[in-house]
């Protein structure tokens, strides 16, 4: 229990201001990286027009995830996004999953990650629908229905990405506090595998399509 | 530089920066090892089908296009066979009363040639068969009166 919220930090000084890096967080996001390009890697590797087992996974994932970003997005914009799409997707997923293995932790677990991705879709969203409409139009839009409502427009703007953010990084950590909490009252010896399968693997599979989702929506409300 | 250890449930520090960066180098390699692999496979498959299916119309174009030259040829060799088959027929028919006119004449003069030659035997025999009987007779004649009868 007393390992709840706690962290190794780097510090690395720099011009006079110290860099502060968790490292758990840097290493599991790295783990997850590799487990899916090594995963990517195989599931190419012997790519036929008859595909082996891996190769249907990826498929799969590429299919219905592009298809998603081309319902959303349309068929020219989707061939840009649907890779960012169909990559986040695969990262949180795999994220969310991580906690189930024993001495490993969600990287989503960590406010940096959802909000670093959170704050890249923001971008992503207002690149896309300043080069889709115009500079003109975006800011246009922001003055809709009336000028006065601009900054509650820009506010809500910015609480898109607090909360897509927070729902992620909120659901991850609730879990595995959860699972932390549940543990330690039984002291460790009921290892609580209906909770892991839950909050791992339901909670983590349903936010992962959320926040994927969400970004898809979010660009493709900039876009059209 | 140094690594300490520390309580914080929520830490927005310079891991965010990291955490995108390390995102956006995955993005870029994922999508060269995997996503654009598998879309040209996925495009290439998709090419295949089409040129399958279109080879599949053609094919099914050409059967339809055979059958019917099948059919036409089929009539016309069917036609021609029932006219050959008439001629054969009709022809067969008259060598066939050719035959039988033929063989009732051969039949006919067979018939009068044996007729003839059984009426001479007949005549012949009747001829033979008097004396025969004349002396067959006159044998008869000696045994039962038992002495010899003047001829």
């Amino acid at each position: 229990m007393e390992d709840l919220g706690k962290i190794h930090q780097l510090i690395i000084p720099f011009f006079g201001h110290d860099i502060t890096l968790n490292v758990e967080v840097i290493v599991m996001t790295w783990i997850v990286f590799f487990a899916l390009l090594c995963f990517g890697f195989f599931a190419t590797k012997k790519k036929s027009r008859l595909p082996g087992p891996l190769q249907v996974v990826g498929e799969l994932f590429v299919e219905h995830l592009y298809a998603l970003t081309e319902d959303a997005l349309g068929k020219e914009l989707s061939k840009t996004y649907a890779p960012l799409i169909c990559a986040l997707f695969m990262f949180l997923l795999l994220s969310n999953w991580l906690g189930i293995i024993p001495h490993l932790e969600e990287p989503t677990k960590d406010l940096n990650t959802p909000l670093s991705l959170g704050l890249m879709g923001f971008f992503i969203a207002h690149y896309a629908g300043i080069k889709a409409k115009g500079l003109k139009t975006y800011l246009k839009d922001y003055c809709e229905p009336m000028f006065i409502m601009a900054p509650l427009n820009i506010i809500g703007e910015l609480a898109k990405v607090i909360s897509i953010s927070f729902r992620l990084f909120g659901n991850i950590m609730g879990g595995a506090i959860i699972i932390l909490v549940v543990s330690y009252l039984t002291y460790s010896i009921i290892t609580p595998p209906f909770l892991n399968a839950f909050f791992g693997m339901f909670v983590g599979t349903i936010q992962a399509f959320v926040f994927t989702m969400l970004t898809v929506v979010y660009i493709a409300v900039q876009v059209n | 530089m140094q690594i300490i250890s520390n309580i914080a449930l929520i830490s927005i520090n310079e891991t965010l920066l990291v955490q995108l960066l390390s995102f956006l180098i995955f993005l870029f390699i994922i999508n060269r090892i995997m996503f654009r692999p598998l879309q040209n496979v996925r495009s290439e498959r998709a090419n295949y089908m089409d040129t399958i299916k279109m080879d599949t119309r053609d094919a099914a174009k050409e059967l339809e296009t055979l059958t019917n030259q099948l059919k036409v040829k089929e009539s016309t060799v069917r036609t021609q066979a029932l006219g050959l088959k008439q001629e054969i027929e009709e022809s067969g028919s008259m060598q066939a009363a050719e035959i039988f006119a033929s063989a009732r004449e051969q039949i006919e003069t067979l018939k009068e040639t044996a007729e003839a030659e059984v009426e001479a035997q007949i005549s012949e025999a009747r001829k033979h068969l008097q004396k025969e009987s004349e002396t067959l007779a006159v044998n008869i004649m000696e045994k039962l009166l038992e002495r010899r009868l003047a001829s």
